[in-house]
């Protein structure tokens, strides 16, 4: 009897603890709940935590409640402006209205699959309404080149705040509502030219470099010649100066010999060309010298007549040869003339 | 009894910290440390590592960290992260690293999902830990598109040289407030752009050529100022030089002028007192001088004649310009 009774209490032990593990359910932070009694979503629970359900009569299904990614594939699509390019966004949405998602959607995976299809053409609405530039483009700032040659002075203008306007109008072209769906966030990941156009950019950037390059080579020379030139000015500039103020000086000392010496010997000019005389001859003559003396010459005839006084004696009449070098033809004396 | 116990204890690592969940819901965030929580399935909890520092790699991929780091060749999807439109329509390739923290694992944990759920996974340093894998995706997201934004609003130039700092700060800056604003609950720590460099080898040559081209630029126009300064100068010197010779040969020939000047003029003083003597005189000792430096001397008379043929036979050479006779 009384293992019976054990039994018994054992045995409704037992089932209670069935039936409330059956009932009872657990909601995870980050996650939300669905209540279905017999298939009809009755209840949407929110709050984490401890939660019971009527078991066999009612279902709980778990839904994110957190933000879910939502990762395009790249899609090749033209801008406004006819260039061909492949863009890539990602998105960020959640689950809003979960009743209305469980019923239209069920699951995330099938919110996957509507976003697939939503924001796909809403991209491609977007993009085509939009030049190339607003798509890379978000502000029309001065763009900041290394070296001026550079900078362009046409770039093409974006309209409004380009690329940020492109992502907005993205998230306004998609409606999720319905679906009780957010989007959260639209935002372009890639966006880069087709691989055809791709080369052809590739070669641009090359012949845009390699016109800067031969321009420095150019302007290598330009600044070359001209700091060559500027010397060379400079130089005979200098070169100039310098033969103005040594001849000026050189000039000068000169007339002021002549001026000295033209006052000194001005004052007796007789007695000046005698002196020199006497002074080029002791020059002129020296040991290599032959001299030829006629007994005629003065210094004999003084000989001679020793009584007879001459007032100016003259010059010996001399033939010098010069010994033993070259033979030189007979020096002539410079005429001395007075200043 | 034992399993409960067993399930009661728990560790949390120097770098984690613990989110209890109590039925799910969040009661507590603990320290790293030996705790105790109530045993299965009441409470959970999910480790965080939140002192780890994180790195994701944009564009390359590290094979193997170490002392000398290697780096996997780089597949068709990291160049095509890499690659990106500037803002006049060239092409960069920009690599980066953005590193990051999580600052509140609740957040971490619950604000940010993915369709998979949390995973426990296998960390590099061999523990296992709770790991929301949606937030790395998210940061990924996020930071390839805000890169190709700023990058898009630059020009070549400043990706590649000057801007690079900059667009890292920036880049820091805009993932941070988008992540915020998803309440990802981590933190950035830093964004380095590593190798950002033009899109294909020869482009990149191209670049280099201007390169090339500027420095021989400076090289040429230094060699052109080298040589102004080595010819300048000299030339200056050289000006002075020529100047100084100058006033140096006014200054001696001025004091020889007036030496000799004041010489004559004595002599000229002493001559006037008796100019027939000391004329004689002058002569008479001028031709001593003469006579008796003068190498070999002949005098002849008038009256003897053809001596000046033997002259020449002694000499052997023809005297031109001599005559006879000697008469003044």
């Amino acid at each position: 009897m009384k293992t019976r009774i054990a039994a018994a209490v054992l045995m409704i032990l037992v089932i209670a603890a069935i039936v409330l593990y059956m009932s009872a359910y657990v909601v995870e932070e980050g996650k939300q709940v669905i209540v279905t009694q017999f298939g009809k979503p009755v209840d949407d629970v929110q709050e984490a935590g401890l939660h019971f359900i009527a078991p066999f009569i009612q279902k709980a299904y778990y839904l994110e409640k957190r933000l879910l990614p939502w990762d395009g594939s790249p899609e090749s699509m033209q801008t406004k402006d006819k260039k061909r390019i492949d863009i890539d966004v990602w998105a960020r949405w959640r689950i809003s209205v979960p009743m209305t998602f469980f019923v239209k959607v069920r699951n995330e995976e099938r919110g996957q699959k509507i976003l697939d299809d939503l924001v796909d053409s809403a991209v491609r609405d977007v993009v085509a309404r939009h030049n190339l530039i607003d798509v890379v483009r978000k502000s029309n700032n001065e763009l900041i080149y290394e070296t001026e040659e550079l900078e362009r002075t046409a770039a093409d203008r974006v309209v409004g705040r380009g690329r940020d306007d492109v992502e907005d109008e993205i998230l306004h072209g998609v409606d999720l509502s319905e679906y009780g769906m957010e989007l959260v966030k639209v935002r372009i990941k890639r966006v880069n030219y087709v691989a055809s156009v791709r080369a052809t950019v590739y070669e641009r950037m090359i012949s845009e470099r390699l016109r800067i390059a031969r321009l420095y080579d150019s302007e290598a020379l330009e600044e070359k010649n001209r700091i060559l030139g500027q010397t060379q000015k400079e130089l005979d500039q200098i070169e100039g100066e310098m033969e103005q103020k040594a001849t000026e000086i050189r000039g000068e000392a000169d007339a002021q010999v002549i001026q000295l010496t033209a006052q000194a010997y001005g004052q007796s000019p007789e007695f000046y060309e005698f002196l020199r005389r006497l002074e080029l001859l002791k020059t002129t003559l020296d040991r290599n010298t032959r001299l030829i003396l006629s007994t005629d010459s003065d210094l004999f005839r003084m000989l001679k007549e020793p009584g007879q006084t001459t007032s100016a004696p003259v010059l010996p009449p001399l033939r010098i040869l010069e010994q033993p070098g070259q033979p030189t033809s007979a020096p002539v004396f410079p005429p001395l003339t007075r200043p | 009894m034992l399993l409960v116990g067993w399930s009661a204890l728990y560790r949390v690592d120097a770098s984690e910290e613990g989110v209890v969940l109590r039925f799910g819901r969040n009661v507590a965030t603990v320290p790293s440390g030996l705790h105790v929580k109530m045993p299965w399935p009441i409470d959970t909890v999910y480790k965080v590592p939140v002192q780890r520092i994180q790195s994701l790699e944009f564009g390359f991929e590290t094979s193997q960290a170490g002392r000398q780091t290697r780096y996997a060749s780089q597949t068709f999807d990291d160049l095509a992260v890499a690659e990106m439109l500037t803002g006049d329509l060239n092409l960069g390739h920009v690599e980066w690293v953005v590193q990051y923290r999580v600052k509140d694992p609740t957040d971490f944990l619950f604000k940010v999902g993915s369709t998979e759920g949390i995973d426990r996974r296998s960390l590099p340093s061999g523990t296992t830990s709770d790991v929301n894998v949606a937030v790395p995706d998210t940061i990924r997201d996020v930071s390839e598109s805000v890169m190709r934004k700023l990058v898009g609003d630059s020009s070549i130039d400043y990706v590649l040289t000057i801007g690079r700092e900059q667009l890292a700060k920036e880049a820091e800056e805009l993932i941070q407030k988008e992540l915020d604003g998803f309440e990802a609950g981590v933190d950035i720590i830093t964004v380095k752009l590593q190798t950002t460099s033009p899109p294909t080898e020869t482009v990149q040559d191209a670049f280099q050529e201007v390169n090339r081209a500027r420095q021989k630029k400076e090289q040429v126009v230094n060699e052109a100022l080298g040589e102004r300064n080595s010819k300048i100068p000299a030339a200056r010197g050289e000006k002075d030089k020529v100047i100084a010779e100058a006033e140096g040969y006014q200054n001696r020939v001025l004091l020889e002028t007036t030496g000799k000047v004041r010489a004559f003029l004595a002599q000229l003083a002493e001559y006037e007192k008796a100019p027939d003597v000391t004329r004689k005189r002058l002569y008479l000792e001028a031709m001593e001088e003469i006579l008796s430096q003068a190498g070999s001397k002949i005098i002849i008379d008038e009256s003897v004649r053809g001596v000046l043929p033997l002259l020449n036979l002694d000499q052997g050479t023809p005297l031109p310009g001599v005559e006879s006779g000697g008469g003044r």
